[in-house]
This record gives C-alpha cells, structure tokens and sequence, in this order.
C-alpha cells in the first residue's frame, strides 16, 4: 500500500479545513466582509458595557426640560432630548435593544422555520403541498403589515413584538431550507446511509439537515437586519414596546419626526445607527453568502 | 436452499407521462463465496434491481411489481421497512459508484462507520471506535486510528472508495453488492481496489454481486456473469466460457468493443450501431433486435426466453445465438489474464436514458 501512504503523508501536509474554516478563510479575505464584523462587534461591544461606555443612565435628566433640545456638545457627544436626557447614552443602550430584537425574532423564525422546512422538505407530498401553500400565503402578506397585525393580536410589548417580526420570516427560512432538503434528499451519500440501514428520522437529523443549513445561516445573518428594520419599523408606526421609558430607536424617530428642522440631531443619531447597523449585518451576511453559497466558489 | 434467489424480480417507474419498465424479470441465485457478475450499458437496469433487492428505490416512482427475493428464505420484497432497516447493511451491504458524493460530507468517517457498528452490532462508542480503525487497517488506510476523525474531503478518491468499503464490510454481511465501485477511479486505484474486494471476499466468504459495465472488471473477479439488457438478462454462464463462446450477439457486441489483451492480430474493435430500446412500452420481441446483426424473423415476433445451451450452466435469450466461427479469435497469452479495460466502449459511447 505504499500508493496510499504516499497520499497519507502528502495530506498531512496541508492544514486541515473544513467547511467552516474554509468559509472563515474566504471571509477573511473579503474586505466588505471585515468591515460589517467591525460594525457589528462595535455595536456588541457598545451594547454589552453600555453601562460603562454611556456618560449617563439612559431615563435620568441630566438637562432641563426643553421644545428644542440642545444639539452636540463637547459635554453631551449627541446632545439631549426633550426631557433633558443624554442622547448617545440613549442610543447606546437603544443598540441592546436592537441587538436583541435583532437575535431573538431571527431565533423564533429559524426554529420555526427549520421544523416546518424540515417537515415538508423530507415528508413530501400532501403535507409538502399543505405546509408550503400556507407559507406562500403568508409571504403574499407584507411582512410589515403582517407584524402589524400579528402585534395588534398578541398586544404590545417588547416580547410580543419580537414574536411577531420571527412569525414573518417562518416562510423564508422554511422555503429555503425545504429547497436545500429536497436537493440533498437525493445525493449519493442519503442512498448509501439508507443502504446500511440508518433509519429515517436519524437520516433526517444527522445527515441530511447538517448538510441543509448553510443557506440558513445566511439568511439568518440578513434576516436580523430586516428585523431590526421591521422592529424600529414598527415603534416609529406606534406599535412599538408599550414602555415609553425603553430607549427604542424606531421610537426615538417617531418621537422627534416631527421636529427634524428645529433639532436635526434627534432624527440624525438613532436613525444613523439604524443604518449602520443594518448595513454591517448585510455586509456579513453577503460575505457569508459567498463564503458558503457553492454556486459561487471557484 | 440458496444464500440469495432472486426470482422474477420486476421493477418499473412509473412517471407522470410514462412507465419505464426497468427491469423485466431477472432471477439468479447466490450462495456463500459466490461472486457473480452483472454487466450491461447504462440505462439497463443494473442498478435499479439491487436498490430493489433492498428496497430503497427512488420513491415515489420507483416500484417493485413482481418477483420475489428471498434470502435466508424469507422474501425480503414483503418485509415491513424496519424489519428490512436491520437486514441492510447488516447481512447486505452496498458499495457505491461514487465514493466522492458518497460519503457524508459533515460527518468525520469514522462517526459513519461506528453509526453502522452502534446500529446493527450494539456496540458502544470505544468498542466500536476500535473496530472502525480496524475496519480501515484492513481496508489499507495507513495510520487508521487518526484518520478516524478526518472528514471525507481529506480522503483522496481511493481512499474514500476504500472508507465506503470498510463501512459496507463493517458488519460482516453474507451479501456485499459493489455497484460500479471502480467506475469513478483512475486505473491504478481500480486495480488495488478490485484486489482489495476480491481478498475480503474470499477471506469473508461473503457472496459478491459486481455491477459493471466493465467486462475487463468481471473478467478479473467474478466466477460467474450475467449479461444484462433492456432489464432482462440476455446471457449467463462462468465468466471464462462467457468471454470464450458469447452466444449472444450482445455479449459478442460488449466484447468486440472493448480491446483485449489476447485478441488476435486481425480482430478489430467495433462498437455496437444504435442505442439502447425505449424501455416505455413493453413489447413481445427480442428488445436487442433492432441492433443485431443476427436476427431472425421471430426476433422481432417473439421474446426468447433464457434457455441452456452448450453446457448446462450456460444460459441464452436468443433465437439465433452466435455461431462457433464467429467467436472472438483469441491467442494465448500463457497465463495472462484478460486486461482490465479503463472503459466498457460500447457502453460509454450509448447514450444514457
């Protein structure tokens, strides 16, 4: 067998990799990519020692009660709001917010979605028919005005509002991961684990799903972005948390809207951080994608 | 009674727009030891019948509907899925064409091949760690017990071929059918694999059932070939009278088209005019007619059945089997065996369905 010693010794050369390695490898090398990790772990690190980053607690009045607030200073970096509180530290606890709706209404639509992808990509059939047909209405709906009435439903609060946001995405992530199911339902490697005998859930669980989710992590990654659109979305419409007092970026919008000429800072901060945000979880995600996606490897 | 008797086995698909009738009643029986060969152009139902045997046909297309496969004596065609679930892989196991797509990609090969031995042996996670690394010693992977935790794409093809090969042997099974298990390799990994499987079986005293479309493949393993075409079989009989006296003009169309090492100087390489029959209608004739440079009036008016002919383990479909002055010319080549061919030419050059 010295052919296959030959190739032994020939792979122990090169490092060992695999799909996640060589995904964080091609990741690496993406500029676009590098900057979204950036963006995002700034917004983290600012959200996780928001207490030690923010000059002030985010409800305590640090100024006077005012029609048009003082706008940046040297003493207050984003100036303050109408009832007189420090701005940054409102938007920098405001990134927890977003942060968390973000991850956990991605987190309800995925598990959702994977259990009822999952199903109707392995079972086929009448329940394939009936589970997408439902999904394909859902997706008819807006998502917006889908949250909006999902929200009506189940009542205002920050919780309720995360909820709803992961309902709208079930269909995306449940016609994804279906179609990746349906694709690797047939490859070889299913065939020769039928073949000696592994039985069908344990199919579905250990081989074939593992294999599935790479196009959901993805989406995922983009899907939060989306949520925390939807989420300040939905606060700037009034839908938003019930508790005034929670420093909720759609709400701070909302709130100054209508006083854009006379204290354009209001507008101009959370709004800022809402687009960077979004665009560092698009700059991931792209990259992921391409990292992954095997349509687009070389 | 027989290891396996496989009888009047009938597979068809059957599609939205039309029935593939994919195989038309074949039957042959193994016992320990054997090896038998099963050799034919794609499309012809090779490997449908062992997935069928198995009961892991495409579904929902494909369906068995005739026949039966017994095995220890019990018809495996009418066992209950979890019943059949402890049999794969267990007493038959398989090998695959494609050692590159069949392997799981996510999962280290040695989690693949202790899920067979957890499975159907119960055992638990260190015994069956050390069986898998003795699997793959035996299997010729050097340094096994470290290549345990490597994924499949750190295994070249041969390896990975080799790796699929310890997964099906794991368990000692009395059946081990290799579907085209060198067809995806280059030449020299075939021939090292071919050795490798021709040793287990005779160590194991495992049957073997070799899907081809390879002759050089059968010529160099199997004690016995079955020649099949348009899902039936068209020839059987030992594989040194087979290459010798093709009775069949299809087995002397496969033959002709491939080179061979102890051909006589005259003999010319000629491939088979045509293409596969339209497996979609079911009609009563000889389904090679209409390539064949041997046909009869009745070819065309009547199926022939398999029947002996010269000896008695010599079977035929034929109306008008070849005659002795049209058997391969050979010479001897002392000992040599026939070469195994990187290709079947005829084959290759059909169209697949």
């Amino acid at each position: 067998m010295s052919l296959a010693e030959a190739e032994a010794v020939e792979l122990q050369l090169e490092a060992p990799s695999g799909l996640w390695r060589d995904a964080f490898e091609r990741v690496r090398h993406n500029p676009g990519a590098i900057v979204g990790v950036v963006l995002i772990l700034t917004f983290v690190l600012a959200a996780i020692f928001a207490p030690a980053v923010a000059p002030a607690d985010p409800n305590e009045q640090v100024g006077s009660l005012a029609a048009n607030p003082e706008g940046p200073s040297d003493e207050h970096l984003m100036g303050l709001d109408k009832q007189g509180r420090d701005y940054f530290s409102r938007v920098i606890y405001g990134t927890r917010l977003s942060l968390l709706v973000g991850i956990v209404s991605v987190a309800v639509g995925l598990s959702l979605g994977l259990i009822v992808g999952a199903t109707a990509g392995y079972r086929g059939g009448w329940v394939d028919t009936l589970i997408m047909r439902v999904m394909d209405i859902m997706l008819a709906v807006p998502g917006l005005l889908l949250a909006i009435g999902l929200v009506t439903l189940l009542g205002r609060g920050l919780f309720q509002i995360m909820i709803a946001v992961g309902i709208t995405n079930v269909p995306i992530f449940a016609r994804l991961l279906r179609g990746s199911i349906l694709a690797q339902r047939e490859a070889d490697y299913v065939l020769a684990a039928r073949s000696v005998g592994v039985p069908g859930r344990r199919l579905l669980l250990r081989h074939i799903l593992p294999n599935s989710v790479a196009p959901m992590i993805v989406q995922g990654t983009l899907a939060m972005a989306t949520a925390i659109i939807d989420v300040a979305g939905l606060s700037f419409l009034g839908l938003g948390p019930a508790d005034p007092s929670l420093p909720e970026w759609g709400r701070m919008l909302a709130e100054s809207a209508s006083r854009l000429q006379q204290s354009a800072h209001l507008v101009l901060f959370p709004g800022t951080a809402i687009v960077i945000l979004v665009l560092g979880l698009n700059l991931i995600g792209d990259g992921l994608r391409e990292a992954i996606d095997p349509k687009l490897r070389a | 009674m027989a290891l396996l008797s496989v009888r009047d086995l009938e597979v068809k698909f059957l599609t939205r727009r039309a029935t593939v009738h994919a195989v038309n009643g074949i039957s042959f029986e193994l016992e320990r030891g054997d090896t038998l060969g099963i050799v034919g152009e794609s499309g012809c139902g090779k490997s449908v019948s062992s997935l069928a045997m198995l009961g892991i046909l495409p579904k929902p297309a494909g369906r068995v509907t005739g026949g039966e496969v017994l095995f220890d004596g019990v018809d495996l065609l009418k066992l209950p899925d979890d019943k059949l679930r402890t049999i794969r892989g267990r007493d038959i196991a398989m090998i695959f064409q494609d050692p590159m797509t069949s392997l799981n990609p996510v999962l280290t090969v040695g989690r693949q091949i202790t899920e067979v031995l957890a499975k159907h042996l119960d055992m638990d996670k260190d015994q069956a760690e050390a069986e898998a690394a003795s699997l793959l010693d035996r299997v010729g992977i050097p340094s096994a017990k470290n290549r345990l935790r490597d994924y499949p794409h750190q295994f070249s093809g041969g390896m990975r071929q080799r790796a699929m090969i310890a997964m099906a042997i794991a368990c000692r099974p009395k059946v081990l059918i290799a579907d085209e298990p060198t067809t995806a390799l280059d030449v020299t990994i075939q021939a090292q694999i071919l050795d490798l499987l021709k040793h287990l079986v005779a160590e194991e005293g495992m049957a073997l059932i070799l899907i081809t479309h390879d002759l050089g493949v059968v010529a160099g393993i199997c004690a016995r070939t079955n020649v099949m075409y348009a899902g039936r079989f068209m020839e059987t009989a030992p594989t040194a009278e087979l290459f010798a006296r093709p009775r069949h003009p299809y087995t002397l169309g496969l033959l002709k088209s491939v080179p061979r090492l102890d051909a006589a100087k005259k003999e010319r390489l000629s491939p088979i005019e045509g293409s596969p029959r339209d497996q979609t209608k079911l009609i009563d004739a000889c389904p090679f007619a209409p390539r064949c440079a041997y046909e009869v009036e009745r070819s065309r008016a009547e199926n022939p059945p398999l029947e002996p002919i010269d000896t008695e383990d010599h079977f035929v479909a034929c109306w008008n089997p070849v005659p002795e002055s049209d058997f391969p010319k050979t010479v001897s080549l002392s000992g040599v065996r026939a070469k195994r061919s990187s290709s079947g030419a005829a084959a290759k050059r059909a169209p697949a369905r």
